[in-house]
Parts: C-alpha cells; structure tokens; sequence
C-alpha cells in the first residue's frame, strides 16, 4: 500500500513513519543470517503499518510465524527473532520454546535467538529469562515504536486494553508509553505549544512529558513546531460517548465488522466478479468461497471512502450512487470525444477512472453488507431504545424495552451498553433499578458475569444514583442532544449519533469558542483536574508568523480510547471553513462500545467436561 | 628557512625528516628494561622483572607498581589505552594506567598447560584490541577482543618448523597471522593456511630461514630478515628490493609505506627504500622502536625522535630553490612583513595560482612541529587568503583548530608528540577520551569547549569522569565529596549521576552512592542502583514517580525477595500504585501470594471475587459449592448484601440442576437461570418450571416470555395458543409472531394477527410476505412509506405492483 498520503498533511506523519520503519530495519539488519520472525500475535498488525512484510524480506527475513506455546515449526534458519509486548506470558512462551528446541536438538544448525521487545526493554522480563535459564542464549534489543500511523490525521498506540488496565487494575503503563509517544511525536512534529488536559489520567500523562522533557535536556528536537496544541482527553471523563452506536459509515463498519489496522475483512463472497485486489500486501485470495474473507483497506488515500467514511449511514446510499451517475457520465465522454486530442486526454483519464469504478462497486457492496446486517441483528429496535434514553423522557425508570432485549437472547454486552447509557444519562441509577437490572443480567445471561458487572461499577458505567444531574447540565450547557439533524448535509456533530453530540468532541470544539476559561464550571463538573499549560519553543525554532490562512493544527490525544465517530465529528469539524482548525487524532486505541465493555469483562466458565 | 631542512634525508624521489620531539627524557633506563610505546603518539610501558613503569611520552612518569606476577611474555597497550600483559601460561592481566588490576582470562588449556613461546597483542579488523600466542606446542591461539575473550584456535599447521617471525594481519575484515616457515611466507586463519607464491631469495638462491617479519601501516607491503641477513622487501605477490645487512637486526619497522627501518646490532641503522636506495644512518641506537601510521617513532636514552616522509607540500615550499606557488607566497608574506615592495612583485608572480599556494600553506602548517614555522606559514596563508575574499576560510580555520590542539597537546608536560595524520586517524573524540584516561581532565574541558564539542559528549562527559575519580580518591568525608561533587556539576541532565555513584558503590563508599543518586534524573538508572544500594522504600518511591510500571514491578518483585512476607506486606501498603499493581501481578502469576495481600488488607470484596473465580475454574460440583461457601462469608463480611443474594441464588440454581441432571440425564449444570426454566418448558415439565419461577421470584412478564419462546422453540402451538387466550398479553403479540417465523411456520403465525394493532400487524404483515393484505392495511393507515417496499419487495409480482400503484394514486388523490 503506498504510504505516500501520510505525509500530506501539515504534521508529517508519514516522517514519523520513517523513523519507526528505521529503526525496525536496523536492528534486522544487526542480525546476521537468514531470520524467522515469531510474532505477539497482537502486534503483528500494527508493525505491519510501518514496515510491510516485502520490506521485511528484503532485510533477510525468510518465515514469520505466530508464537506458540506448542513449541517453533521447525525451520533451518541462521536466526529466531521474537517480536513481543514486553510481559511475562511472552517470556514464559519463549523460554518452554528455547528448551524443547535444544532437547530436540535441532535441525544439528545452531541457531540464534533474539528478542525485539516492543516498545520497551523490560527488566521484569530479563529477570524472569534469566530464572528460567534460557537468558543466556538470548539477544535483546528494543524496538521503540509507540504511535502507528492509521492514516494522515490519525495515530493509534494500539493498546486496545489500556482502558482496562487503567480502571480496573490501576494499571498505568499506556499513561507512561504515551508520554513517550508524545515525546517521540514533538522529536519528528517539533515541540508542541500549547497543551491543555482534562482528567485524572490527561494530567498523570502531562506530569510525565514534563519529566521526560527534564532527563532529554540536551537532545530536544530541532524541528519547528507543526503541531500548535495539544489537547489531552482522559477517555473516563466522557464514558457515554462511547455507547450510543455509531451512525457513520466507517464507524457502522466498525461496529458491525471490526475495523483493524485501517482495514476490514469482510466476506468475499459478496464481492463476485471484482478480483482485482488495491493493496499489494494483502494476499490473493484465490477463488472466493463461502468462508473466505477479503480484506479491504480503508484509508483516505482512496478517494471515494475519503470523501463518505464520515457520512452517516443514512446519506452513503444516495452519495454512492450520485458517485455512479458521475462515473458513467465520465465513461459517456468516450462516444463524445471526436478529435485524437480528446480521444487522448480520455485515454489518459482512464486509470483513475477504472480506480473509481472499482472502489465504488467495493464500497456499494460493503454499504449493501452493512444494511443487511443493520436488519439481521435487529439494530433498528436498539437505537429505538438507544433514543429514549438520549432524549431523556424516562431518565431513571426500569424500561421493560431492556427486559424485552434480556428475554430475547440480546448479546449480552449491547445489552449491558444500553443499561450503561441510562446508567450514564441518569448520573446513576436508583438503587431499585440498579439492582433489578442487575438481576435481569445475572438471571437471564447467568450467574457468572457478576464480576463483570461489578467492574463496569468500577469502571463507571453502571453506578448507582449519585444525586447529581451532571448530564442534565451538560446536556442544556453544551447542546449535546439535537431533535433536528439533517443527516445528508449535516450541521454540527451531533449527526455521527443521528442525535447525541459527543461530549468529548463538543469540549474539543469548546476550546476555540468561547475558551476552556470560559466553561470552568462545565469542566469542573467533570472529573478530574483540567489544565493548560505552555511548553517554551527556542527561538529559532518560533513560527515567525503563521499565515492566516493556514488553519491551527491541534493533536487531540485521547487516553483510553476513542470511536470512530468521535474521530468523524473532529474530521466535520477540520472540514468546517470557518472553522480554521485542522485537527489530528492520537489515541491509545480505536473502540468501540462494545469492545470496550467486552474487555471489561471478566468471564468466569466453568470447564466443560 | 633553513632549519626546517636540515635534518632532511633524501631517498630516492622522496624526502624524510627526522624531527626531536622531545630531549633528555629516557635517559636512566637501564638495559635490563623492555620497553613499549603505543601507537598515535601513546604512553611508554616500561618493564623489568621488579617494577612496571608508565611514562608519557615525554619521559614524565605516570605511574609505577610492583610486579607480582611471574615474568611477562609479551606486554603491549590496549585500544582503549590499558596496559596488557601476557604471561607465560597464557594469562592475559589487563591495568589501568594507574597501575590498578582491572581483570585477567586465559588463553586456553593448552597455552596453560604447555605454555607459551611468544604472543603479540595487535588492533583487530574491528577496532579492538586482540591478542595471538604460540604455544610450545607451535600451536597458534587468538582472542580478537579483550572484552570478548573467546579464544580460537587458528589452523593447525602439521609440519612443525620454528615460527619465531610472525605477526598479525589484520585487514580484509579478519584476523589473520602471517608467519615464516623456513624460507616461505604464510598466512593463517582459523580455518585455512595458505603459502604465498614469493620467493625469499638474495638472488644468490641462497635459501635461509626468515627470522622476522613486518608488515607496512597499510598491510599491503611486508619486510622480512633472514638467517643470513638478509632483507628482503616485496608485497604479497612480488618482490620488490632486497638488501645484505652486515650484521644482526635488533629493530624492523617500516616508516610510512615507502621505506623500512632497521638498526643493526652494530650501532648503525638503515632506511632501505622500496626501490633498493639505501642510506645509512650514523648513531641511530634505539631502545624502542614505534611504528606509526605516518612514520617511526624512537626512543633512545636521553632522545625520543620522528621520523617521517616530508609531506609533500612541505616539499614543495621549502626543497631547495622551489618556484612553487607556497613558496613564494611564503616569500611575499615576509617581504610584506619587512615593508618591502617586492611583496606585491611576488604576489604577482602567483596571481593565477593563489588559491594553490593558500592551500599548499595551510597543508604544511600542519605537518611541521616547530610552532614558529606554523605561524609563518600561516601568517603566508592568510595573507594570500586575503587577496581571495576568503575562498580558504574554513580550511583555514580548521587548520588553526588543530594545530592549538597539537601544539597542547605535544607540550612536555602533556606528552602526546601526536601528527596530524595521527590525530585523524585517532579522532579528536578518541583524544579526548585519552586525556580523560590520563586524568588530564582540565585541558579535556578546554579542549571539548575550543571544539565547541555539545556538552554531552564534551564538557559534561569529561565531568562525569571526574567525578567519579573524584569519588574514588577523595579522602574527605563522604558528605563533603558529595557536596563537592555536585556543587562542580550542578543539576544537570547531561550527567549521569548514576554513572558517578555506581563509581562511589563500588569502592565502597554507600552513603556517598545514595546521595548522588539523588541528583540522577533517569530514574531507569537511578532505581537498580538504590536497590543495589540496599535502598528498597526509596527505590520504590523513585520507580513510582517515573510512571514506569516495569520499573516499579522490578522494584517490587525485589524487595518481595529481600524482605520477610510481613514487612513486605507493610512496605506496599503505604503505596497505592505499587498494590494495585502487585495485585494484578499476583492475580495473573501468584495466586497464593494474593489470597495471603488480599487477607492482610481486609479487602473482603478482593477476596470474594477471588473465591468465586476458584469456583468457576474447578470442574467438580462440591468443590464449587464450598467455594461458593467461602465467596458467601466474604461478602457476609463486606456488607455486599446483593451480591451475596446472587451467590445465594447460585447455589440454588446449582442445587436444582444438580437433581435435575440425576433425575432426567440431560445437561443443566452451567445454563442461566432462563435456561433453564426454558429447557424445563420445552420439555414439558412445566411444574418443575413453575417451581423455579415462585423461587427465584421471576415475574409475569418475563415468565411470560420464557414461556413464549420455549413453546415456540420447541413448537408447542396449542400450548402457545392458550398463552394468547387471556387476550392480553403483557409482552404485547408480536413475540408471539416472531416466534412462529423463527420456527419457520407462518401459518402459526397468522393466527396472532388479528391480535395485534394495525401499525404492529403491518410491520409483521409484511415480515410474512402476505403482501396483499399489507398493501390494503397500509392504504388505510395511509403509510405511502410501506407501500413502497411493498412494491420494492414484489418487483416480479405485476397484479401486486398494480394493485400497489392504485392504491398509491389514490392515497394521493385523496390529499
């Protein structure tokens, strides 16, 4: 896939991107021989971003492999190169690993093993090699890639469990891994200015930048500033954001489909005819059968997603086939071009023609996938609950619209997704209701996922009544829920929930009008501390002056997590031409609701004999 | 301009210069001595059974200790500018320049065992220091790094003759030996011997044993002496001059690439140039001889001298009668010092030419040693440089650069003769590091400031070094030296401080380490150390405030391991961070562990959670239940009145499917509570149902759907259909319905229309495909939305289609 798009924009991404890719380069290139890769599973998507897999050939990688604990497919190679997170259960893996292949014996090579641990050298792995002996045989190197590039404004840490870790297990590591994110962010992007932060997580994240910045005096970056804020979103102090399901193409895909690394595989079955494959990377299926997934790429560097992934659901059918009419009044020309010039200039129009025809028969059959499974999973009578709860009509009753999901087999994590946004709605839930929910869940999906409720307790999701009216006041003070959306030309962004504003984005949006000074009150209701902060920029580095008409570039860094369409509403908002903003998306991971609560579960099941 | 000729010695085309470097220095050695100096201008090992002695160059001594050891093989320097020495049973010792041991490894069993004859300590193709022996057994060994002293054995040459020449050959990337056999030159590797196709040979054909080899500073050109005296010059392929010595070699190097020295027993010595040229040299008696890169270095009592080929510029400027463009702006440069005309008539002469003889200036400033004749030339430099609106500025200024880092250095008291082709081929960084080894350490500051050097290679580095000599030798109390020490540092990032107090630990100054540390900003430096130090609480506190969980679980696994579970336990309470994430460490690894945290800290709920995870993981009904027990008492002691409810209801449920399972054999255990009142209907035993519902109180309505979906699973009409009897149904009759699709009869199905209002009865009208009669409700509801799909989904229907399209027209025609 070409990457070239990443650096289109003003920060330039697609630098970052090099420097990873560098660094991922070198360190093969330090190990000699012929290499097989055995990956973390969990990372070999995300690298996969920064340096594709002929890349990787071509610095003398031979095989890659998932690790496993049944022990290494047996290959004759110079070197084993384990890439992982740094944790225990990796180490344990390759330890049992090292020794069933020396009690082997071998293929009679002696081979070298090495460990890239990414992002971070670990002394609690060494010290558990060096216990398991195997310490000795090992390499190890560290490989410090903290943010991937999804697409030109966009930068995930793919953590997917740092929410998790944060508010379950007081677990702080991602707060740690995105401070150096940032810090490896402003070394390529040059030093950010302004910095605002809201949230007991923003805050721990802010502290830690500035002690970073303390022990690299001396190696500060040399690049003049591109970004000039950065804002720092706890992702706990907006939870309900997360629940309402997502209205806008990409961030239906996600929910339905599952996006990962910036594509999707669906079916391929559904595809017919179309064999032709845009990316070079994906393997080629060969002939679709029933089973058989497509993976399709989903980034701005194609035209035609670019301009509806932001869309909602509602306004992709009549924006695809304006699309069509477009395209076959293109290929029409060809009857109208007489003279050999014209002929010519056709001709030339071609390729980027072909390049659109196909993306629109893609993306008419991804939107035709959506529809069906919109109608298969019944996901018209959850936004019919979904909107009662928004609108605030029945803010603290037992809705037997829920008993109704719970009787009829409703996945159980949608359904704990609805009773959390009541939960969140209502600042709580009375003790009643709290419990005869919890009742219904336990009684209906079984006793087991008593835990899991506990941890959305925890988590914040369903609490009891806290006697405030948190939302309430939100809700009047920043405008999040619009009666009237038009969802073909939208006006503000509360259309990527066809009614409900995200709050996150809205405290964004907040901060060029009317200021974060000027909604304390509204922040301070919030939890967690807010702040603003200015970083010193060296002289010569200093934007002499901006030119107006170059809109202000500002990162929004969310901690924990952010959806698909809190990044639709950011991207409307880049677009809006008064607005003279350009925003850039960094996140810990990209979610969804009900991957967020699904990670907060804790499942309990019995063996099964 | 004469004395910078008059040691000149021509040979052949080329002109050489012997240059004092430095005089009365070496002058009370005494025979008995070896002596060795290092290569780019390096420090002098001296040695005799008794005493190891370092001097600098100059004669000024570093450091001298006793020898304890038994007598040394070989001795030499190290890359790193370390003494090293070789013993007889192939122990390799390693110093520091001050005499202190560092460490020591061996050259293998069989240099141990049968020792060793002879041994030569080289720079590798790598860069670092290797060291070869030759064992009695004429058996060859090689480390090629002191760091990494894993000893090869090269390949065993079977036919055994004295090798008393060999030495080293370390390019094309690999460490190689070149040795002489009889009359014949080999090169050996660890895997290989090879024979080079030459001739050793007077031209008499007189064929004699080889007794000493050389290679040139490129490796390209080899001298070799024989038995008979005979020197022998040639590369690896061809002979290219030999020359009969008239009496016995002490000395063999080569001086530059062009010409070979040696000095004879009989007080004379030669320069022998590759085309044969000789000349011999008169009272040239040195006790140590230094192959440079650029030239030799000797060390004769009282002298230490240069020799060098006269660099080429030079040549030109000063050789007799040179009409050079230097030359002569050397000479306008003194006439326009005197005030005389004749400046501008030279200038004139060179005109076109200037920027050559800038040049060839500024070249030779830096090959001559006298400091006056730098200055003249370059005084010439500039003032040609001047007519050229500064076309050699930077030449220029590099070159005044290194030549006040020369002249500094070359100073006596400093004793580093360095040349400048020397001091690239050593890098200024390198030089630096010298001065530092040296403890020169306030000339290393000037120098990294004069280089404009960034302060954390530079200034902040050379301090760190100091500090930590500082650390080492300061007698002063402890709180003083640190006080000292960090007042000269300040708080500064570009110091390790940890790097300084890992210095003050290990001569066993404590308190000291610890209160460096406190200036450390790194915290991944500054926590292993405190741990090391003994300093746990602190250690933890440090990890925590770095946000660096890894650190913290280091710190935390570390003082499990060092301290009793009961102080432990104490040191983690005061520290939230550090609980929680020993908790989800030991929840993951250490489940005793955390039953054993967990109890400590009252923490019932943490506990409960526990023992009804114990319970879901074991497969046995007992076990469960008595962990279910437990889970009840805990929650009992945590007040979690609802939870403990469910744990109470889990019981039961576990109970009933227990005897539901013996009683009718099917699978119970692990449905949900709905489960299994539904598997309970759909098999009919609908008291056994009831029983369960009044028990765990599940109500009309969701009872209601239970038993909707059961019967419908399970396709129980009539029993569905008395369900639908009472009229009103507290679910409304759209489950009823759908239940009937999802059981695939419709027919069922349409039975519960008539139940349902018009808006409900449409949507599922339309479900059913009964599309006419949708159509016409839809018309009566005046829902021009549903007829539309009506007419999408009947697209093949043509009545349908214009029944729809009537019925549409008139919905309109009605508005």
């Amino acid at each position: 896939m070409s990457r070239a798009h990443l650096n289109s924009g003003r920060a330039k991404i697609g630098d970052f991107r090099e420097m990873s890719r560098a660094n991922i380069l070198s360190i093969l290139d330090s190990i000699h021989g012929n290499k097989v890769l055995v990956w973390d599973e969990c990372l070999t998507g995300p690298v996969g971003l920064v340096a594709e897999y002929s890349v990787l050939k071509e610095h003398g990688v031979s095989r890659m492999f998932s690790m496993s604990a049944t022990g290494l497919p047996s290959v004759r190679v110079d070197s084993i190169v384990y890439i992982i997170r740094p944790n225990v259960e990796n180490c344990d893996i390759i330890a049992a690993n090292i020794r069933s292949e020396e009690r082997r014996g071998g293929s009679g090579l002696k081979m070298d093993y090495h460990i890239i641990f990414l992002p971070k050298k670990s002394l609690f792995c060494e010290k558990r090699l060096k216990e398991s002996g195997v310490y000795g045989s090992l390499t190890i190197y560290e490989l410090p890639i903290y943010l991937y590039p999804l697409d030109t404004d966009l930068l995930s840490m793919e953590l997917p469990d740092s929410f998790k870790e944060l508010t379950l297990e007081g677990d702080p590591t991602c707060i740690q891994y995105a401070a150096k994110a940032l810090m490896q962010l402003q070394m390529v992007c040059g030093i950010i200015p302004r910095i605002y932060g809201k949230g007991a997580a923003a805050d721990r994240l802010f502290r830690l930048m500035l002690r970073m910045k303390q022990e690299m005096v001396g190696f500060e970056s040399n690049i003049k500033p591109q970004i000039d804020s950065l804002v720092l979103i706890d992702r706990s102090i907006d939870l309900l954001s997360t629940l309402p399901t997502q209205l806008t193409y990409e961030g239906l895909i996600d929910e339905l489909f599952g996006i990962s690394q910036a594509s999707v595989k669906v079916p391929a079955d559904r595809f017919g005819g179309q064999q032709q494959q845009q990316a070079g990377d994906v393997p080629q299926p060969t002939a679709p059968s029933s089973t058989e997934m497509r993976q399709v790429p989903l980034n701005s560097s194609e035209e035609l997603y670019q301009d509806i992934r932001w869309l909602n659901f509602n306004a992709v059918g009549p924006s695809l086939s304006r699309k069509a009419r477009s395209i076959s009044a293109q290929f029409q020309e060809r009857h109208e071009a007489k003279t050999v010039r014209e002929m010519k200039e056709f001709v030339e129009k071609l390729p980027s023609m072909q390049a659109a025809k196909q993306s629109l028969g893609t993306h008419t059959t991804i939107a035709e996938m959506v529809k069906d499974k919109i109608t298969a999973e019944g996901l018209m009578d959850t936004l019919e609950v979904e909107q009662e709860i928004l609108s605030y009509v029945n803010s603290d009753r037992y809705l037997d619209s829920v008993e109704d999901l719970a009787c009829k087999d409703y996945p159980l994590t949608k359904l704990l997704r609805i009773i959390s946004m009541q939960s969140l709605v209502s600042s709580g839930l009375k003790p009643k209701v709290l419990d005869m929910y919890k009742k219904l869940v336990l009684q209906a999906y079984g006793y087991e996922h008593l835990l899991t409720l506990q941890n959305l307790e925890k988590a914040g999701f369903i609490t009891p009544h806290n006697g405030q009216k948190t939302f309430g006041t939100l809700r009047k003070r920043l405008n999040l829920i619009s009666d009237i959306v038009d969802e073909q030309n939208p006006t503000d962004i509360a259309y990527v929930h066809s009614v409900y504003a995200p709050l996150s984005v809205r405290l964004v949006q907040q901060l060029e009008k009317p200021g974060w000074r000027n909604i304390r009150d509204i922040l301070d209701i919030l939890p967690g501390t807010s702040f603003e902060d200015t970083q010193q920029i060296p002289t010569h580095l200093k934007n002499i002056s901006r030119p107006d008409d170059q809109p202000k570039v500002v990162l929004v860094m969310f901690v924990g997590g952010c959806t698909m369409a809190e990044i639709a509403a950011l991207r409307f908002l880049s677009q809006q031409e008064d607005k003279n903003v350009e925003y850039l998306i960094g996140t810990t991971s990209i979610i969804t609701g009900s991957n967020l609560l699904q990670s907060l579960q804790t499942d309990l099941q019995p063996p099964v004999f | 301009m004469n004395d910078v000729t008059s040691n000149w010695i021509q040979l052949e085309g080329d002109f050489y210069d012997k240059v004092e470097l430095y005089s009365g220095v070496f002058s009370n050695l005494d025979d008995s001595s070896r002596l060795v100096s290092g290569g780019n201008a390096g420090l002098v090992l001296v040695a005799d059974k008794l005493r190891v002695t370092v001097l600098t160059a100059s004669g000024e001594q570093l450091s001298t200790w006793k020898w304890n050891n038994p007598p040394q093989i070989c001795m030499g320097w190290s890359t790193d500018e370390e003494p090293v020495f070789v013993l007889e049973d192939g122990t390799v010792l390693i110093y520091t320049l001050f005499g202190t041991f560092k460490t020591s490894f061996s050259m293998g069993q069989e240099a141990k065992d049968m020792k060793i004859i002879a041994a030569r300590i080289f720079s590798s193709s790598s860069g670092t220091t290797g060291v070869a022996v030759l064992t009695s057994t004429y058996r060859f060994y090689m480390v090629s790094s002191l760091q990494d002293h894993r000893v090869r054995k090269l390949y065993d040459v079977v036919e055994m003759k004295h090798f008393t020449a060999w030495c080293p050959l370390t390019h094309d990337r690999q460490n190689r030996l070149l040795l002489g056999r009889g009359s014949e030159l080999l090169l050996l590797s660890h895997n290989d011997m090879t024979v080079l196709d030459i001739q050793i040979g007077g031209g008499l054909g007189v064929e004699s044993n080889i007794t000493k080899v050389c290679l040139s500073p490129s490796q390209s050109n080899v001298a070799v002496v024989t038995e008979s005296g005979l020197l022998w010059i040639g590369s690896f392929t061809r002979k290219l001059s030999h020359y009969q010595l008239d009496s016995e070699v002490m000395h063999l190097a080569w001086c530059g690439e062009d010409v070979v020295f040696v000095s004879l027993t009989s007080g004379l010595a030669n320069l022998v140039h590759i085309s044969g040229v000789v000349e011999v040299m008169y009272g040239v008696s040195p006790i140590g001889i230094t192959q440079e890169c650029d030239g030799i270095r000797l060390i004769s009592p009282g002298f230490h001298d240069l020799i060098h080929k006269v660099s080429e510029p030079v040549e030109e400027i000063y050789k007799i009668g040179s009409m050079s463009p230097g030359s002569i702006l050397l000479m306008a440069s003194q006439a326009y010092n005197e005030k005389s005309h004749k400046a501008d008539d030279y200038i004139r002469m060179i005109e076109a030419r200037l920027d050559q003889a800038v040049s060839q200036c500024i070249l030779a400033a830096g090959a001559l040693f006298q400091p006056s004749h730098q200055k003249q030339l370059m005084r010439a430099a500039k003032f040609g440089n001047s007519f050229l609106q500064g076309f050699a500025s930077d030449a220029f200024y590099q070159q005044c650069q290194t030549l006040k880092i020369l002249n500094a250095v070359r100073h006596y008291k400093i004793g580093m003769p360095l040349t400048s082709d020397q001091l690239a081929a050593l890098s200024k960084p390198v030089l630096i590091d010298r001065l530092i080894s040296r403890r020169l350490f306030p000339l290393a500051i000037a120098i990294c400031d004069y280089l404009k050097i960034p302060p954390v290679d530079g200034k902040s580095r050379v301090l760190g070094h100091w500090a930590c000599y500082k650390v080492e030798t300061s007698t002063a109390d402890e709180d003083e030296t640190a006080r000292q020490v960090s007042s000269r540092l300040g708080l500064n990032a570009e110091i390790s401080y940890s790097d300084v107090a890992s210095k003050a630990a290990q001569v066993g100054k404590k308190r000291l380490a610890v209160k460096l540390l406190e200036h450390e900003v790194r915290a991944d430096k500054q926590v292993p150390l405190l741990l090391k130090l003994g300093q746990g609480a602190k250690a933890l506190g440090k990890a925590i405030d770095s946000g660096d969980t890894d650190l913290i679980y280091h710190v935390i696994l570390n003082l499990q391991e060092e301290h009793s579970t009961a102080d432990f336990h104490m040191i983690m309470r005061g520290v939230k961070l550090g609980a929680s994430l020993y908790t989800k460490y030991c929840s993951q690894h250490n489940t005793a562990g955390l039953q054993s945290w967990l109890q400590q800290e009252d923490d019932w709920q943490a506990l409960a959670a526990h023992s009804l995870k114990e319970s879901y993981s074991s497969g046995r009904i007992e076990t469960r239940l008595s962990h279910l027990v437990t889970t009840q008492e805990y929650y009992r002691k945590s007040k979690n009145d609802f939870n403990l409810s469910v744990v109470d209801e889990t019981t039961k449920l576990l109970n009933h499917q227990t005897k539901l399972e013996e009683k009718f054999g099917r699978v119970y255990l692990n449905l949900s509570l709905h489960d299994t009142v539904t598997q309970l209907l759909e098999e009919g035993e609908y008291k056994l149902a009831d029983k369960l519902r009044s028990e765990f109180k599940i109500s009309d309505r969701k009872y209601l759907w239970l038993k909707v979906r059961a019967f419908g699973k399970s396709k129980q009409w009539s029993e569905l259909a008395n369900l639908a009897k009472s009229k009103k149904s507290l679910i409304g009759f759209g489950p009823f319905v759908d239940v009937c699709i999802e059981a695939g009869c419709k027919d069922e199905a349409n039975r519960y229309l008539v139940l349902l209002n018009n808006e409900d009865k449409l949507r599922y009208l339309m479900k059913l495909e009964i599309y006419s009669e949708a159509a016409e409700l839809a018309y009566n509801l005046k829902d021009v939305e549903a007829l539309t799909s009506i007419e999408v989904r009947s697209v093949n229907n043509f009545s349908m289609l214009e029944k729809v399209a009537g019925l549409k027209q008139k919905l309109q025609s009605s508005r």
